[in-house]
């Protein structure tokens, strides 16, 4: 997977995007209630897209994780609208649903971090996204 | 709404899980044990709740005593539809936490909403996308 640049592609003037990224397909509208705190918020929503892009990769390895794929594809769109601006980098391979669940664990401890130093409307979304991801490794660990 | 308001909503909303929890138990022919464990996180929530509230200088809302849960039409079905409400419910009031800019009402708010999401995907064997949100939810 080659990086791609998605800087500017969210800009405060609230376009929508579609990015097709060999075989992530990105695609959000943006939303002013989400606008992004840039000093506050910028890096911890990258990160979070970034690891969430790497969890959609892993999830559409697998053929026993398409609900994952919906969710983290969602969590994408609303990352994107929430102002993400990072670049979506080739990430680790996961093989399995036990590795795609503790990247998922991983993922829920990322987002709860940075949503509790986030601005509000940030940190509400950060902290859905956290626990959407904790829910998601245990019906992976369930499967 | 302050961010004691907001808190004694939380923590209003789980003296009402632990009772719905009570009466849904109860009744539960087969995992009745998650539902002690479930209600057993709930009274941990609302002790956590409790102190936070108190360590503010205020004073935590009391329980009703009764609490209005719907299990007319007596089906297995039923309880675990209610199990998942009560834990969709909670889940809003804590993603609402969220909004407060206090670090330790969103430690308590990002940890419990986490909580309510996992148990209420195990009643319904598949997670949201966006637990506690209603407003972002393509996936849910």
């Amino acid at each position: 997977m080659r990086p791609i640049s998605r800087r500017g592609v969210l800009s405060a003037l609230g376009l929508g995007v579609v990015l097709g990224v060999s075989g992530l397909s990105v695609s959000a509208c943006s939303s002013n209630d989400n606008a992004l705190d840039p000093r506050v918020d910028e890096a911890g929503v990258n990160q979070v897209f970034v690891a969430e892009a790497a969890l959609l990769a892993g999830a559409q390895s697998l053929s026993k994780a398409r609900a994952a794929v919906v969710i983290h594809q969602a969590h994408l769109d609303a990352l994107i609208a929430a102002g993400a601006t990072t670049e979506v980098v080739e990430p680790k391979p996961i093989t399995s649903l036990t590795q795609l669940a503790a990247a998922q664990r991983k993922q829920a401890a990322l987002c709860a971090r940075v949503a509790v130093g986030a601005s509000p409307r940030i940190a509400r979304l950060l902290a859905s996204i956290a626990a959407s991801n904790a829910s998601l490794a245990s019906v992976e660990v369930a499967s | 709404m302050s961010v004691l308001d907001r808190l004694q909503l939380a923590l209003a909303g789980e003296h009402a899980a632990i009772y719905g929890y009570g009466v849904v138990g109860g009744r539960l022919t087969s995992k009745s044990g998650r539902a002690l464990t479930n209600l057993n996180a709930h009274r941990s929530a609302r002790d956590q709740l409790s102190r936070l509230i108190v360590s503010k200088g205020a004073e935590p809302v009391p329980a009703d005593p009764f609490y209005a849960v719907d299990i007319s039409a007596g089906t297995q079905k039923q309880l675990v539809t209610t199990a998942i409400a009560i834990e969709d419910r909670l889940s809003v009031l804590y993603a609402e936490l969220m909004l407060e800019n206090d670090a330790s009402a969103r430690g308590i708010a990002v940890e419990q909403l986490q909580g309510c999401a996992v148990r209420a995907t195990q009643w319904r064997s598949r997670a949201q996308a966006f637990p506690g949100l209603s407003q972002v939810a393509p996936a849910n």
